[in-house]
Formats: structure tokens, C-alpha cells, sequence
């Protein structure tokens, strides 16, 4: 094979591109392999359930993920009954979840003590838990006492019992009648079968018995019933992990393709020769994808593997951020990797497909020519491209305003890539005359420099090209990743804004989910001029799944807001109830959040409401037990007062501004987190491919440099050259970039500004992009300088005549 | 045939109706000075390019009706070139060099065959020794080998001694000389160097793209001086 003997002699040029197809291809091996193995899996709590039954859907959320209408107790407890009865099941129970958790505890969920049954789990010492003061679980010991949260208060309760499995999992159990007043009705009821029976035809009697009030999942199908929040969990990674693998997969194409487009350009004479001695045009073309498939399957093969190795340490990062749910192991890796390689082997050959058809076209004359002048370095594919590009880019970027808030990330993303693409594929046309433009101040200067480096930039478009292209992507990226969190940033300010802070906020401290009730009242009686609780919950009217918000607003101790009258009346979004022809006494049948259905009559229609739907809050809490308030505004009393008062419940007292600033801190996160890994990927490639061109491109004008010497420069004097020509071309794909990023960040800006309602301006954090920029000089310094001297080592003589 | 080329703006006749007839089993020398369209005219024999006007038959095949495909079958069949320099792909070694021609022709060239055309330039011994540790000569010797090895109908040389010392470049010679004596090859060659054109059967002079005069050695015998003197006469 020919193509494996000029690729194995032509290593040092292909280690470039052999690099970044490693790491390209790793990192797509392990997203693919996080990805495939993120599959929903069926409540480990479920595990000796082989039927699960859920309650009905009432609504099916953009992202897919189901929502239900629990059972109210009664109701399921009616059905449970009706499933034990039937033959081959041993025993079917309703299962609840609800906030419980003990105090400085891990992370838990209650649940009703029956539930044991359906995980498998056992009792290892003690009893059951009866009455309201017991609890049993993994990880506690029998006969400790403990403080327990729940909605209603924190208490002192004892350990009963001690169980086997894993508090995270199975979390803690309660007596059943507990378990019910403390959870909104129920979603699951689990069947466990006699041992020998079918659980397909147990699964079938249950269908029967169940009918439409529910639906019945057995075997791989008990995956659906996946909690909400894995579900939203695994969104989240996926989003994550498909932006990753894009740039992955973009950068390594970009590295691989201005690699092997340099590579022709380095290789003229040599392919030249080939033509003249008898390769044709396609011959010459195979050969250069050969070499492509050869280093690309190789490389590819080895990041392939090393990303599978890896994807368990970046599956379990994930699991600790919150990207994947608790749980995640590998499951699927064979094809995955095996995609990946594919995906690997593609890339390289998508990046050398362009270079192999210039490569095609170089004439066998060439062979004998001396000069190394480029004649024409923007072919008609160069054009096509780099024009397309820019309009699909102002195409793209004219989208992201009216693009919903999850793809507008992905849609300014792909508007900038187009941009790039386009910026890069056009640079031989304007990158010499930017050169030529930065050089004319020193015109007049006696110094051959800038001379020497506008002549040197005409010559060698291409590698002056290709020198600017990583910069212009890095540059690009990190002007558009870090605008855009900032500009989310100021917009979630500006919002937060919008609503006054409170002078003082209550919340939930110790690493508990809500404030207990025992807090809200606490506080409301603390002789606090103002408070003001909210106890988000839902009702369901005509299938539809609302929004609502239980309020208690008093001033002075007396009831405030809406006025609900009687007690058990609602009040409506004023958006709501124009949709919807209601009016204040309109009596609207609904289901309440624990699954019951009601009637409730409209008190008030509100212009400016937090939700959709108002209720009390006592109304919001007998419909919803599970439901946490999330936070209490108090005014009339300090901090540190507030804070002494709820303290045993498990609660905190700050100021409003201070609350304010901590939710953003925590929303804001997930996001810097990924930014950093985004902004650290693009950097990490386009290092390598600055420092892959220049180390290419310098080894090669050792004889320019030696030319240079002989006509009396000092290896100092070439040093600068080389150093002014790195400074400038950096500049210039400085400038490039940034205003590439532009429309992305225009699009950006419009989104945003859509979907909070608020003003958002172009701001980015300049000190980071200079930091990025000073990152890039320091690359192209160290990658350019490095080999020049290494090139000027020995007699210039012995290097004039060296065409290698 | 006639060769022009534009440069921006203007155009330079390279070669102006230029006629030639080299028979089989000769050595012909092309002389002239430097842009006089001695290489252009190699060229386009060797089809490697193609004139504007005119026919160029090369063994009985008109290139002029070739596509770029046929074209390059041609030259690996029926045509062998030696350079002036850069006349080996580095990556390869000496025996891969010679075997290039047959390859690229899906031709499974045999170590026999090879060797054997190796063994013919002296270097049997540096088959498998890379370019980069060959000497000028050397290197000359297995780009001859190279361009023998499909039996071409024809041999270009482009300044084959050009970058060659004088004892490589006497050797060469006396190959090249050989091979048409001995196995009535047909050679080409572009050459400054009178002592080259003093080996030839036939000397052929441009200037300006026009054959302004020719030696042969059938009708006087031709010596290095001669051939020098001619050419002083054309550059002034």
C-alpha cells in the first residue's frame, strides 16, 4: 500500500491530525457511551414488582416526560385490594412518596412502610414503624432518636427498625396511615407475583381489573415509570452531552481538515512527481484518503477505546453535578465506541476530501518548477463553501430570536460554526491584505521586518491561512460562550430585579427540601409586619395540568392579596381567565393536586399573578400534603430575630438581596460548569492545531530562514519575523472571530430579551477572551519560535540546498 | 506546434510553430537559452502539456485527442522522465522508486524486475536505501532506472546533469549513450550543458520558440566546442 508507506513516512506532518482524531474521537466515544447508557431505568424501590400500575397521564410535557394525575388514597387503596384478589399476585400495594427526611440525614424520601414488600428489601433488626413518632430505614439504628422533616414540622421521632438497601434509594418508611395524610394521594401501585406465576398473564389480569384508571407496565415497559426528576435529569445531561460531541465532532473535522489542506500544499512537488511519472488524477486522490483512513482508523481506534475507558469516570462526574440521575453505570459500550471509531474514520476522511481534490488537480509540470509560489489559493470549492457558509450562518442567526429557550443554544452554536466555516474558508482572500494593512504603519521604518513578514504572508496564503483559522474558532467560541452566560446572567438579574427583594427571607436550611409549616406559622406569629408564603402546587382543569400557587399574604397579622371568599375559592390569572370566558364567580370543576376531583368558585381575577391559578394556602395544603414552601418574605423584624425563631424547624433567616443572590448562584451553576468544560474543549483543540500548523509550517521554511541568514540577517533578526508574523496573524484572527461570534450573540441577545421580558444588551466579559487571546499568542509564540530555532541550528549553507 | 501563456495582463509565445521529427532509437539534445521554449517544447512532447495549436504524435499515439486520464496512461506506458533534481519521493526507497511506475499501473512489479533495472544503473547494492542516503548521481541512476522500468517508447531528460558533478555527470552520460546504442531507446534531452549535446546524434537550437538551427552527427562529427560555439553565437 502505498499510502500506508507515505503515511508512515509522513508521521511527524500527521501527528497533528492524528492527535485531535483522539481526542475527537474519545470524547465521542465516551458522550456516546454516557448517552446509550442513560437509558430510563425502572425505580430501583420497584425491584421486586415485576407489574407496576401508574396513574393516568394528564399531560405530556415539551420535553416529553409524562405527567400524572395521582389516585386519591381511597381510591387506590380500592384498586390495591382489587389486584391482591386476584390469582398469582402475593400482594399489590399503593405506593406513596413525599418529603421526609431526618435532620443533617442524607437526601431521602418517605414512603409508606407496606412499600417494603415491592423493593425486596428486608427488615434486618426491629419492627415496623407505628403511629406517628416511628420510622424505620437503611442506615439507622434501631432505637436511635432522631428529628425527622416532614411538611407539617420537625419532630423528634424513634428508629424502629433498621432495613437493608440504600437510604438514597429506598429512602424512609412510615406507618401507612402516616405515610397517607403526609403524601398527595398516589401514583404507583406495585404487584408482586407468587413465585412460578406468568408475570405476562398476571400483567394482563391486572389490565383488566385496572381498565382506564391507570396503566399497566411489566418487564422492560416498568422503565417508564422513571421519576420525574430522573427524567428531567437525564434532559438535562443529554442536552449537555449533544453540545459537546457537535464541537467535538466539528473542531476535529476543522483540525483535520486544514491539516490535510496544508499537507497538499507542503506535498506539491512530491504529488507533482507522482502525476508525472504516471499517478492519474484519482489515483493521486486515493492515495491522499488512504493516508486520511489509515491515520484516521488508527487514531480513531485509540480514542475510541481510551473514551470508553473513560466514559464511566465522566458518567459518574455527571451523576455528582446532576446531569445524570443516581445510579448511572455503563450499560451500553460495544456499539457506542464502535460508532464513535466509525464517526472517527468519517471525520478524517470529510477533512481530507476537499485537500484530495485540490491534490488531484496539481499538474505533473509542477514537478520541475522551483518556486513554491501558490497560484491560486482559493479554488472554486473554497468559494462555494466559504460564501454558503456565511449565508447558512445569517440564516441560523436570523432564527434564534424567535427560537424557544432549549434550542436556542444549539441554534446559535450552529449560526456561529457556519460563520467560522465561512470566515475560514475566505481567508486566503482577505488575511494578506489585513497583513498588508497592519504592516503599512512601519512602512517607512528602515527595518526589513514588516517588509519581510507582508511579503512572506503574499507568498504562503495557505499557511497564513491555516495559522489564522484555530485562532478565529478559539477566539469565536470563547467570545460566544462566555457572552452568552453573561448576557443569561444579566437577564435572570434584571428579572430578579424587576420583583423588589424582601427586606427579610426565610428558608430552608441544613439541607432540607422546604420550609415546614410548623416554620410558616412560626413566623407569621412573630409579630412581623408583613409575611408572605407560597406553597407551589397544580390542578388539573379539562385534562390540562395548571400551575397554582397556594398564597398566604398578611399584613399586620391579618389576611391580605386576593380575596378568597369563601375560603375554598380560587383566584385566576386575569391571561386565564380571558382564555378561558371566566369571570369572579364562575364556578370551575377541576381535579386538586392529591387527585380528587372538586368544584371551586373564582373570588378574583388578578392582572399581575405568580401563578396561574391562587389559592389559600391552608386550601393548597389539604389538597397538597406533599407540596413544599419553598421560602417565607417577612418584613418588621431582623434577620438574626427571624432566624432565633425558626431555627428548630430547620429554617434560616437572610436578607432578601442575600436570598436573591444565593438562587442565582445556584441556578447559574450548571451553566458556568458547562461553559468551562466547553470553553476548555475548544481551547484544548485549537491549541493543538495552532501549534500542529505552525510546527508544520516553520520546519518547512528552514530554507527561507537560511536564505534569510545568508543575506546577513542574525538568527534574532528571523526570530522577529517569525515572532511579528505570529503576533499579527493572532490579531487578526482575534478580530475575525469576535465579529464572527456577532450574530450569535445578536440572536442570543433577541431570545433572551423574549423570553424574560426584559432589556438585554451585548455584554461579553472581555478580561476572560483576553485571557483566552493571550492564551492563543503564547501558543503560536512558543509553537512558531520553538521550531524556527531548532531550524536555524548549524550552517545556513548546509540548509539552502535541503528541499525536504 | 505553438505554446502560449498568459501572465496577468500579456501573453508570451513560448513555442512559435515550432515543427520537429526525433526518430526512434536516436539521442537528440535541445539546446537554447533560458526562455527560448527549450522546456516548454519537452513538455508538450512528453505530454505533460498540451500546446494551443498543433499535433504532438508520440509512437504513433496523437495526444492531442487524450483526456487527462488517457493522458496519464500514456506517459506511465510509453514515456520515461529524468529531472534535474527532486526526482525521487522521499518517503520511498530506491527499489520502491523504481517500482513506482508499475504500481500506479495495478502492475505487481516482481524484485526481479526491479533489481534487475537497478543492476542496470550500478546500484544494485542501495535498493533499499531511502533517497535522503543516496548521493546526487545516485539518485540520478534510479530516476534512469525509474524511467526504464515500463519499457517507455521514449526517454525525456530535463538537465539531467544539471546538479551533478563532473565525474557523476560523465557517467550518467555514458549511460545514456548506451542505452540507445545498445538497445536503441529513443532520448530527449533539455540541456544548457554543451558537454551533453556533445553526445547526442542530433542537436536541435531554440530561440524565441523557433528552431533557429541544428547539428547532426551524420553529417559532421559534433565535440563539446562546437556545440559552444553555436550556442555563444545564439545568446548574442
Amino acid at each position: 500500500m502505498l499510502s500506508l508507506t507515505t503515511a508512515a513516512h509522513r508521521w511527524r506532518t500527521l501527528l497533528g491530525t492524528a492527535l485531535s482524531l483522539v481526542l475527537g474521537t474519545g470524547l465521542l466515544a465516551a458522550t456516546a457511551v454516557v448517552i446509550a447508557s442513560a437509558t430510563a431505568q425502572a425505580p430501583q424501590r420497584y425491584a421486586a414488582a415485576q407489574v407496576l400500575v401508574s396513574s393516568p397521564t394528564v399531560y405530556t410535557g415539551r420535553i416529553g416526560i409524562p405527567e400524572h394525575r395521582p389516585w386519591p388514597t381511597e381510591e387506590a387503596e380500592r384498586l390495591a385490594a382489587g389486584l391482591r384478589a386476584l390469582s398469582g399476585v402475593r400482594t399489590a400495594v399503593a405506593d406513596r412518596t413525599f418529603p421526609a427526611r431526618v435532620v443533617g440525614g442524607p437526601e431521602t424520601e418517605g414512603h409508606p412502610w407496606s412499600s417494603l414488600a415491592l423493593s425486596g428489601e428486608r427488615l434486618l433488626d426491629g419492627s415496623a414503624p407505628t403511629g406517628p413518632d416511628e420510622i424505620a430505614g437503611p442506615g439507622l439504628r434501631t432505637g436511635a432518636v432522631m428529628n425527622l422533616f416532614t411538611t407539617t414540622g420537625i419532630r423528634p421521632v424513634r428508629v424502629s427498625g433498621t432495613v437493608s438497601g440504600d437510604p438514597l434509594v429506598h429512602g424512609i418508611y412510615l406507618a401507612d396511615d402516616v405515610a397517607a395524610d403526609l403524601a398527595s394521594g398516589s401514583r404507583v401501585i406495585g404487584v408482586v407475583i407468587d413465585d412460578g406465576a406468568e408475570p405476562a398473564t398476571v400483567a394482563a389480569a391486572v389490565s383488566e381489573v385496572v381498565g382506564s384508571t391507570g396503566a399497566v407496565h411489566a418487564g422492560a415497559g416498568r422503565a417508564r415509570l422513571e421519576t420525574e426528576e430522573d427524567s428531567r435529569t437525564r434532559w438535562v445531561g443529554a442536552q449537555f452531552l449533544i453540545v459537546l460531541g457537535t464541537i467535538a465532532g466539528f473542531v476535529s473535522v476543522f483540525v483535520v481538515a486544514t491539516t490535510f489542506a496544508f499537507v497538499v500544499t507542503q506535498r506539491r512537488r512530491e504529488i507533482a512527481l507522482y502525476r508525472a511519472v504516471g499517478a492519474t488524477p484519482g489515483q493521486v486522490r486515493r492515495m491522499l484518503l488512504g493516508e486520511a483512513a489509515v491515520v484516521g482508523l488508527l487514531a480513531s481506534t485509540a480514542g475510541g477505546v481510551a473514551g470508553a475507558a473513560l466514559a464511566p469516570l465522566l458518567g459518574e462526574w455527571m451523576v455528582n453535578v446532576g446531569m445524570q440521575p443516581l445510579g448511572w453505570q455503563p450499560r451500553t459500550v460495544f456499539l457506542p465506541t464502535a460508532a464513535a471509531i466509525a464517526a472517527g474514520v468519517l471525520v478524517a476522511l470529510l477533512g481530507v476530501w476537499s485537500a484530495s481534490r485540490r491534490a488531484a488537480r496539481i499538474r505533473p509540470v509542477e514537478a520541475l518548477r522551483e518556486s513554491s509560489v501558490e497560484r491560486r489559493p482559493m479554488s472554486r470549492t473554497r468559494w462555494l463553501v466559504g460564501v454558503a457558509s456565511l449565508a447558512g450562518g445569517v440564516a441560523f442567526a436570523a432564527l434564534t430570536p424567535v427560537a424557544a429557550a432549549s434550542t436556542l443554544a444549539l441554534l446559535a452554536v450552529l449560526a456561529v460554526i457556519a460563520f467560522v466555516v465561512g470566515a475560514a474558508s475566505l481567508a486566503p482572500v482577505y488575511v494578506p491584505a489585513l497583513v498588508g494593512l497592519l504592516c503599512r504603519p512601519w512602512r517607512r521604518h528602515r527595518g526589513p521586518t514588516a517588509e519581510l513578514v507582508r511579503e512572506q504572508s503574499v507568498v504562503g496564503v495557505r499557511r497564513v491561512a491555516s495559522t489564522t483559522a484555530p485562532v478565529l474558532v478559539t477566539v469565536t467560541f470563547a467570545v460566544l460562550i462566555t457572552g452568552v452566560i453573561e448576557m443569561m446572567d444579566d437577564a435572570l438579574a434584571a428579572g430578579d430585579a424587576a420583583a423588589q427583594p424582601a427586606p427579610v427571607v426565610v428558608s430552608p436550611a441544613q439541607g432540607l427540601p422546604g420550609v415546614t409549616d410548623a416554620a410558616v406559622a412560626l413566623v407569621r406569629d412573630s409579630g412581623v409586619s408583613r409575611s408572605v408564603a407560597v406553597l407551589p402546587t397544580t390542578v388539573v382543569v379539562d385534562g390540562r395540568q395548571l400551575n397554582a400557587a397556594g398564597v398566604d399574604d398578611r399584613v399586620a397579622g391579618r389576611p391580605s392579596g386576593p380575596s378568597l371568599d369563601p375560603p375554598d375559592a380560587i383566584a385566576v390569572s386575569a391571561t386565564l381567565a380571558a382564555e378561558r370566558g371566566w369571570r369572579t364567580g364562575t364556578v370551575v370543576p377541576l381535579i386538586w393536586a392529591d387527585g380528587r376531583p372538586g368544584r371551586a368558585t373564582i373570588g378574583a381575577v388578578l392582572v399581575d399573578a405568580p401563578a396561574p391559578v391562587i389559592l389559600s394556602l391552608a386550601n393548597a395544603r389539604a389538597h397538597d400534603p406533599g407540596a413544599l414552601v419553598t421560602a417565607v418574605y417577612a418584613d418588621g423584624r431582623t434577620p438574626e430575630d427571624l432566624a432565633a425563631t425558626v431555627a428548630d424547624q430547620g429554617a434560616a433567616a437572610t436578607t432578601g438581596v442575600a436570598y436573591q443572590n444565593a438562587e442565582a448562584a445556584e441556578e447559574e451553576r450548571l451553566v458556568r460548569l458547562f461553559s468551562v468544560v466547553m470553553l476548555g474543549l475548544v481551547l484544548g483543540f485549537t491549541a493543538l492545531a495552532i501549534a500542529n500548523t505552525l510546527v508544520m509550517s516553520t520546519a518547512e521554511r528552514r530554507r527561507d530562514f537560511a536564505v534569510l541568514r545568508l543575506s546577513g540577517a542574525g538568527v534574532s533578526q528571523v526570530l522577529r519575523v517569525v515572532a511579528v508574523e505570529a503576533v499579527l496573524l493572532v490579531l487578526i484572527g482575534t478580530v475575525i472571530g469576535a465579529v464572527a461570534a456577532v450574530p450569535g450573540l445578536l440572536g442570543t441577545a433577541a431570545g433572551l430579551a423574549d423570553d424574560f421580558g426584559v432589556d438585554v444588551s451585548i455584554t461579553v466579559p472581555w478580561r476572560t477572551v483576553l485571557g483566552v487571546v493571550a492564551g492563543c499568542l503564547a501558543i503560536s509564540l512558543v509553537a512558531s519560535l520553538a521550531p524556527a530555532l531548532a531550524a536555524m541550528r548549524g550552517s545556513a549553507v548546509d540548509h539552502v540546498g535541503d528541499r525536504r | 506546434m505553438t505554446r502560449t501563456y498568459r501572465l496577468g495582463t500579456h501573453s508570451v509565445t513560448a513555442l512559435d510553430a515550432v515543427s520537429l521529427v526525433v526518430p526512434a532509437g536516436t539521442f537528440t539534445a535541445v539546446m537554447g537559452p533560458s526562455g527560448s521554449g527549450k522546456s516548454t517544447l519537452m513538455h508538450c512532447a512528453a505530454g505533460l502539456d498540451r500546446p494551443d495549436g498543433g499535433t504532438v504524435v508520440l509512437a504513433g499515439t496523437d495526444l492531442s485527442g487524450l483526456d487527462e486520464k488517457r493522458l496519464t496512461r500514456l506517459r506511465r506506458d510509453r514515456v520515461g522522465f529524468v529531472f534535474q533534481a527532486f526526482n525521487l519521493v522521499s518517503a520511498l526507497t530506491a527499489a520502491q522508486n523504481v517500482a513506482l511506475p508499475l504500481r500506479l499501473a495495478h502492475r505487481a512489479p516482481s524484485a526481479r524486475e526491479v533489481l534487475a533495472a537497478l543492476d542496470a544503473v550500478g546500484l544494485a547494492a542501495r535498493a533499499r536505501h531511502r533517497p535522503a542516503e543516496l548521493s546526487g548521481g545516485e539518485q540520478q541512476r534510479v530516476a534512469v532506472a525509474r524511467a526504464l522500468i515500463t519499457r517507455p517508447a521514449v526517454l525525456f531528460a530535463d538537465e539531467p546533469t544539471g546538479a551533478l558533478d563532473t565525474v557523476s555527470s560523465r557517467d550518467l552520460l555514458e549511460r545514456l549513450r548506451g542505452l540507445v546504442d545498445d538497445h536503441g531507446q529513443t532520448v530527449i534531452t533539455v540541456t544548457h550543458d554543451p558537454v551533453v549535446a556533445a553526445v547526442a546524434d542530433r542537436v536541435v537550437f531554440l530561440a524565441d520558440g523557433r528552431v533557429v538551427d541544428t547539428l547532426d552527427r551524420s553529417d559532421r562529427p559534433v565535440d563539446a566546442e562546437l556545440v559552444a560555439a553555436r550556442m555563444a553565437h545564439l545568446e548574442v
